[in-house]
């Protein structure tokens, strides 16, 4: 099962529920794998605090001119659509951070004058999600060093923990970890979130979370999942920014359906929309002061409260529901 | 004339209610709304259009199936698996039996009798990246490759002066250049209307909309929340306004729902070489305000409408010092 999870506006919680569905379909014993789309901002790894072991750059090709082989033709330039090559005085110069990467102007090249170099733009990184006990709550990541709960003594664990062995069979991985992050100062989150989308799994249940907008990335991103979740909160904002990732994102044809968080501050807009359009409410979760904190520290929701545990397992549950009812939707058999 | 780009790395932070305020307070400067694929300062503003015009962005592939002759060099060429191949039923003539769709569905076109299958190839639009390398390439023409309307601009009036904003189409590409145009449509008001301040409600991320946001600012403010996810997120928007060289100032917004995280963010805003512009209470307020069609600083006097006032007062007094 490919399940995506997107928001067209910010902030409303789609991380959240990304990590805690993955949490709960993997508490459930299912070959499960979290996939962090959301390349300029990733924030998955903040709450699965993921072992990573292995970290793949992403490049793009782009052209290096052979000044001895051109003839400032200028065709490079004419077929570039991304204004990355320009002629300065019958000499080609590259605008890197603006090539997509094509590949048009080395084969326009009339004196094969251009040959392609990658360019870095940003990583994947894998790792392996350790499920410790409720207690095993905030353990500290290994790397980037955001801890905010610096003394837990679960960090040790987790760190010296025999991945070579989880690897090797000896104990069954079942929970993993994949995200996307884009190098600051590139502007284009496409080619990493495609790059990451390739690890999202064929059979198991693989949870996309994908980036708020509605342009191009959050595309990228939600495309060939067999289904999609919307979150959004029942406010002004979300209720706007809601129809507007409904308006791109059924163009898709994915089934779908809509989490409203935050339940009870706003108004009723969002609720009509959806009985209007036919859109199917997973759930609401209401709008509390200890969720609110329990998200701030960095901590799973459904591991720390059980009331929102049952939630997330119901919400997980109607979403296999629906996708079994689907006539041709489930390409592969659901949940596996 | 100055330009000053509200942006917040984390999206939900309060970027635009606060944006919207500020608009509000300073009584005459043109706003514009760069959060082009999710726009929702309309909502607090209420714009009536004066002027409106198409965005076109970039281009998109197309086949004509009758000329394809389905030799797949379009699909070996795209670097961005936009291009795949599908078998369609066609008639005595070579033409395509219409209302034929892939394999599987087969049996479509009762009545005419199906002599033989052809291949052809076909152009996923959502993955299309509009290079126009297969439409150059392709030895039977059969490609054709034009510039789409990818959204549409506006210049309007609202109750606190001019507004620039946009809407992108659904799905579609290239929200950095649309972005551009709003800034300097923004900034050509301001001139012929003698304007002294451009507000800029930017969009969250780090990538191709925010780039194009920040570029040519004067003044930056990062709006952060006090959340693991928004210490994150606000490391790594900092580091692109510090490549820009632009002057930033950092506010927390629902500061008391963590103080400890909100110091922990002011650190790390001190230590970015960040301004502190202050911080904004948690106030169901600003919620309110949006239910109501108000800036929050039209509809309440409570503490986040203090908050923002201060802070407001603070940014006019940091764009004066950049003089």
């Amino acid at each position: 099962m490919k399940l995506a999870i997107a928001s067209g506006k910010g902030g409303t919680g789609k991380t959240t529920f990304a990590v805690n569905i993955a949490y709960v379909s993997a508490m459930r014993g299912e070959r499960t794998r979290y996939i962090d789309c959301d390349v300029e901002e990733p924030n998955g790894h903040i709450f699965l605090q993921p072992h990573i072991t292995d970290s793949v750059p992403v490049a793009i090709p782009i052209p290096e001119v052979d000044e001895a082989l051109c003839t400032s033709c200028g065709e490079c330039k004419r077929i570039c659509q991304y204004s990355a090559i320009t002629m300065i005085l019958d000499k080609v110069i590259v605008f890197p951070e603006l090539c997509h990467g094509c590949g048009g102007c080395a084969l326009v090249c009339p004196t094969n004058a251009i040959s392609e170099v990658p360019r870095e733009m940003g990583v994947i990184e894998k790792g392996i999600i350790h499920l410790a006990g409720s207690d095993g709550a905030s353990s500290a990541q290994s790397a980037s060093g955001d801890a905010i709960d610096d003394s837990n003594p679960v960090q040790e664990q987790t760190e010296t923990m025999p991945v070579v062995d989880l690897q090797a069979g000896t104990e069954k991985v079942f929970f993993d970890f994949v995200q996307g992050k884009m190098n600051i100062k590139e502007s284009l989150a496409v080619p990493i979130i495609r790059k990451a989308k390739e690890y999202v799994l064929d059979e198991g249940v693989s949870i996309v979370d994908a980036p708020p907008g509605t342009s191009c990335p959050v595309i990228e991103s939600v495309r060939g999942a067999d289904f999609l979740i919307l979150v959004t909160e029942p406010t002004p904002f979300g209720f706007n920014d809601l129809k507007l990732a409904v308006e791109t994102l059924e163009q898709l044809d994915i089934p779908m359906g809509i989490v409203i968080n935050r339940y009870g501050m706003g108004n009723e807009e969002v609720e009509k929309f959806c009985s209007e359009r036919g859109l199917p409410i997973l759930g609401r979760f209401p709008f509390e002061r200890r969720i609110a904190e329990v998200y701030s520290r960095g901590e799973i929701l459904s591991r720390e409260l059980p009331d929102y545990r049952e939630m997330i397992e119901s919400l997980l549950d109607d979403v296999i529901a629906m996708l079994s009812r689907q006539p041709s939707g489930g390409k592969r058999g659901v949940g596996d | 004339m100055k330009e000053f780009v509200v942006i917040s790395g984390k999206g939900g932070t309060g970027k635009t209610s606060i944006a919207a305020s500020f608009v509000a307070l300073s009584g005459h400067v043109v706003m514009a709304d760069c959060d082009v694929d999710a726009a929702d300062l309309h909502i607090l503003l209420s714009p009536k259009i004066k002027h409106k015009e198409t965005f076109i962005g970039g281009g998109l592939a197309t086949i004509d199936p009758d000329l394809c002759t389905g030799c797949g060099d379009c699909e070996k060429l795209c670097r961005f698996d936009a291009i795949s191949p599908m078998k369609v039923a066609v008639d005595g003539k070579g033409a395509i039996d219409s209302g034929v769709g892939t394999g599987g569905s087969a049996g479509g076109g009762e009545g005419i009798a199906r002599k033989e299958e052809k291949l052809i190839y076909f152009v996923d639009k959502f993955a299309c990246d509009g290079c126009g390398v297969c439409a150059y390439f392709c030895p039977a023409n059969a490609i054709a490759f034009e510039e789409q309307e990818n959204g549409e601009w506006y210049i309007s009036e609202t109750r606190f002066g001019p507004m620039v904003h946009a809407k992108l189409h659904a799905g579609a590409e290239n929200s950095g250049k649309l972005v551009t145009i709003v800034k300097n449509e923004a900034r050509k008001v301001a001139d012929v209307e003698d304007i002294g301040m451009v507000i800029v409600d930017g969009s969250p991320g780090i990538g191709c909309p925010v780039i194009s946001s920040v570029t040519g600012a004067d003044l930056v403010l990062v709006v952060t929340e006090p959340t693991k996810s928004g210490v994150h997120d606000l490391e790594r928007v900092l580091e692109l306004t510090r490549f820009f060289n632009v002057k930033t100032m950092v506010t927390v917004n629902r500061f008391d729902i963590n103080e400890e995280i909100t110091e922990r963010i002011e650190e790390k805003a001190r230590e970015n070489g960040a301004v502190l512009a202050g911080r904004i209470h948690y106030d169901p307020a600003v919620v309110e305000a949006q239910i109501e069609k108000k800036t929050v600083v039209e509809y309440s006097d409570g503490t986040a409408s203090q908050d923002i006032k201060g802070i407001w007062d603070f940014v006019k007094y940091q764009m004066e010092e950049e003089e």
